[in-house]
């Protein structure tokens, strides 16, 4: 049964919410002074969400996170509260195929407070010209067509075209909050922060699939500021730290870490990973990513069973093919440690686990889609590199 | 037209570097004629006398070569040279950004005492390992300075750029002239002890171009190690916090493993470096890590040993009586507000901070040696960040017993 969505502001929860028939369950986003601090799937009696199950749900497992977020909004220093100097930002959209989840992603771009951020949609071999119509539609959007299909190449035509010094990348198929950019750009406050993330939440769960994929938590990070470095974690542990569909990078990036790599993410074999390798390269590079979960956007996800499993595969793959490239092209030989325990003792056990049902297990056909992928990636990097190398020798 | 500032730059042979600051320096946002850049040549050093006595451009510059005594010496020479109200140290490895001397002159003007000049580390292409570790080190130094709240201590004067006013260096005595590595260190001791405010400048950017390898690297582990005997010798209150302390109270097995690096390393310390080199052009992160590390503590260690071989000597000097100095001690309440505690933490200033929220303790701002005396700005970003879920717990229990019924 679908689950529906609520967004509260604290202290401000309704006691009683009628009128949500339809739905067994709610997922609750709260928020401090408009910053998320913490979610809970708590369940509807009859149509009806009551405060006093959130505040059981909230007493069990949220206290901490609460607790951290009054506490740094209790003493946040007057030098956190002062904005620093407007980055110049360039907000990238790279998109195929999907007018209508463009046209909702615009939307929300264009209802962000105005700091004269620029909006460049890349539109990456599109079938036809819906997306362009869409763009048209917004004169204050720059529209950029990538002929060459790939989702990293459009990542990369977005570096190359924008003029701020702050790219934010957002998925076609999500919406902004109103302070996601705000948060991101303010994170980079550090010269050593090229990366900043942010947290993803659901826009709805209106099927089975949309449930199970925020089930096995493909996006969630958590609703703490986390920094990744060397210090801290290994470069093959780079996909902790974010993933594309909401990321800003430093646009001298390419100077520093390097290009996205073409031979991955969607459009070639690979299917994902490309955000992934990039996060782990630059933390290889002794840079800095930041997870900053006041920057939130939100994030629809696939509707269709078939489609789910289709993207978890991809998921599988990408991750692999990701560490294949940052093991052989990136010569961080860590990777290999981290990669094969991965395997056995997560993808693998959860498959196993799965199959037995054990409480608490990922759908089987879900672990299973992911499991597969984990093996085909490096074939599938390796495919990936050839078809690039081919397209490369044609365009000579 | 007075001169303000005297910029003092020791060098050694580095001419290119050279010539890339002054170059820098005369792009300031400051008129030439307002500063003076006094060069001392460390040792001997023809080449870079007669690159310095062919200088046309437009600053004022001069010059003074002194016989090899470390860049200590160099700087209290410049310091004698100089006319300027307010000296600013720069290394010959900086380049200095436009700002960087008015941000200096407006911090001194603002009464900050010792400005502690920002660094942006920029490495060569193929940094390595070693590299990105060097800058991520130098990036958290100076994020913890720009942190709301930061408690300056001797570690925070960086020699390669700071600023100080001349009649306070005259007072202080300068650079000691015995030291050859963490000169400024102990500096930033005799002026935490003369109650001298430091503060970072933040608009005083320098850029820093990194040329540590792994050989300087060890060779620098080596003399701090050594540097860190005397050091401890001279203020046994620091002794405790130092590296050695830790490390001299390990006792290794006469026949283990490490002993067994140990020899190896020592007799054939190129053959060590080489593997570790080896191990980074294999892409081994963390087994480099690992291997890096160890040749840091041995080569520490080696300089520890060397400024004092006796065993029973060197634990004596690191682990001195740990109540040397009797510390002033403030007891602030926050149940009046956290301004209120605030005023009264400045008004007595101590060396450490207990905490309580009524009758319930909340907790310790703990005596660091040779540190800044705590502050109205030091209190609420420590609550917030050591005692904060305690705090939030005694303001709950405050409320539930305040407005409880009493059972009689």
């Amino acid at each position: 049964m679908p689950t529906k969505v609520l967004d509260f502001e604290l202290p401000q929860v309704p006691e009683r919410l009628p009128g949500l028939a339809g739905y067994t369950s709610a997922f609750v986003l709260l928020r401090w002074e408009g910053r998320p601090v913490a979610a809970a799937v708590v369940p509807l009696h009859k149509g009806t969400f009551k405060k006093a199950d959130l505040r059981e749900r909230m007493s069990t497992g949220l206290g901490d996170d609460l607790r951290a977020c009054w506490l740094s909004i209790l003493f946040s220093p007057s030098s956190c509260k002062q904005r620093p100097g407007r980055a110049d930002v360039t907000i990238a959209v790279c998109t195929r195929n999907r007018a209508d989840d463009l046209r909702k992603c615009l939307e929300s771009l264009l209802s962000l407070p105005d700091e004269g951020q620029e909006i460049l949609v890349v539109d990456n071999c599109p079938a036809n010209d819906a997306s362009e119509r869409v763009v048209r539609c917004f004169p204050a959007v720059k529209y950029v067509r990538e002929d060459r299909l790939g989702l990293n190449r459009a990542r990369n035509r977005a570096l190359r075209e924008a003029r701020g010094e702050i790219v934010a990348f957002i998925d076609d198929d999500a919406v902004a909050d109103k302070n996601w950019l705000r948060a991101l750009t303010d994170a980079f406050a550090a010269p050593l922060t090229i990366c900043v993330t942010g947290l993803t939440l659901p826009i709805e769960l209106e099927t089975e699939a949309q449930e199970a994929f925020e089930l096995i938590g493909a996006y969630g990070r958590g609703f703490r500021r986390k920094r990744f470095s060397i210090e801290t974690i290994s470069p093959a542990g780079g996909g902790a730290a974010g993933a594309g569909v909401n990321m800003a990078f430093r646009r001298d990036v390419i100077e520093k870490a390097g290009c996205f790599d073409e031979a991955l993410d969607a459009g070639t074999a690979t299917h994902s990973g490309g955000d992934t390798e990039m996060l782990c390269r630059v933390i290889g590079a002794g840079y800095e990513v930041i997870y900053e979960p006041a920057a939130l956007n939100w994030h629809r996800h696939r509707r269709a069973r078939a489609e789910l499993i289709q993207a978890v595969f991809g998921y599988g793959v990408g991750l692999y093919a990701a560490w294949t490239r940052c093991f052989w092209v990136g010569k961080e030989r860590d990777v290999l440690g981290t990669a094969w325990s991965w395997f056995f003792k997560v993808r693998l056990r959860c498959a196993i686990h799965a199959v037995w049902h054990r409480s608490g297990a990922y759908p089987r056909d879900l672990a299973w889609a992911e499991l597969k992928g984990s093996l085909w990636g490096p074939i599938a990097y390796g495919k990936a590199r050839r078809e690039l190398a081919r397209d490369n020798a044609q365009k000579e | 037209m007075n001169t303000e500032l005297s910029v003092i730059i020791p060098t050694c042979q580095r001419n290119e570097s050279l010539a890339r600051l002054l170059a820098s320096l005369e792009r300031q946002t400051l008129p030439c004629d307002a500063f003076e850049v006094i060069v001392i040549i460390d040792g001997n050093a023809p080449h870079t006398a007669e690159f310095l006595k062919n200088y046309k451009g437009a600053l004022r510059l001069r010059f003074h070569g002194v016989p090899p005594s470390g860049a200590g010496c160099a700087r209290n020479q410049g310091a004698e040279m100089a006319n300027g109200r307010i000296l600013v140290f720069l290394d010959d490895d900086m380049e200095a950004q436009s700002g960087l001397l008015a941000a200096h002159l407006l911090a001194a003007c603002a009464g900050e005492s010792v400005g502690v000049g920002n660094l942006v580390t920029l490495l060569p292409k193929r940094a390595g390992f070693l590299g990105s570790g060097l800058r991520i080190w130098w990036e958290r130094k100076f994020e913890e300075m720009r942190r709301d709240g930061h408690r300056f201590s001797y570690v925070d004067l960086l020699s390669g750029h700071f600023s100080i006013p001349a009649r306070t260096f005259a007072k202080i005595g300068g650079f000691d002239p015995a030291l050859n590595c963490r000169e400024d260190y102990e500096l930033g001791i005799r002026l935490i002890q003369a109650q001298i405010r430091f503060g970072f400048v933040q608009e005083a950017t320098a850029i820093h171009h990194e040329t540590e390898n792994l050989r300087k690297s060890l060779d620098r582990v080596m003399k701090e190690g050594f540097a860190d005997v005397w050091l401890a010798r001279r203020y046994p209150e620091l002794a405790r916090s130092l590296a050695a302390a830790l490390l001299c109270q390990t006792d290794l097995k006469p026949f283990g493993k490490r002993r067994l690096i140990e020899h190896v390393v020592r007799n054939r310390p190129r053959l060590a470096e080489q593997l570790l080199t080896r191990i980074e052009h294999l892409g081994m992160r963390g087994l480099w890590q690992r291997g890096y590390m160890f040749l840091r503590k041995f080569w520490y260690m080696q300089g520890v040993c060397s400024a004092c071989p006796d065993a029973k000597e060197r634990k004596m000097i690191f682990s001195p009586p740990a109540n040397l100095r009797k510390k002033t001690v403030g007891i602030i309440d926050l149940q009046n507000g956290m301004a209120q505690a605030a005023l009264e933490l400045e008004k007595i200033r101590p060396e450490f901070a207990r905490l309580f929220h009524g009758n319930q303790a909340i907790g310790t701002i703990p005596p660091e040696p040779f540190a800044d005396n705590i502050g109205a700005r030091h209190l609420a970003p420590y609550v917030r960040e050591h005692c904060g879920h305690v705090f939030l717990k005694a303001i709950a229990l405050d409320r539930v017993t305040q407005y409880a019924p009493v059972k009689r």
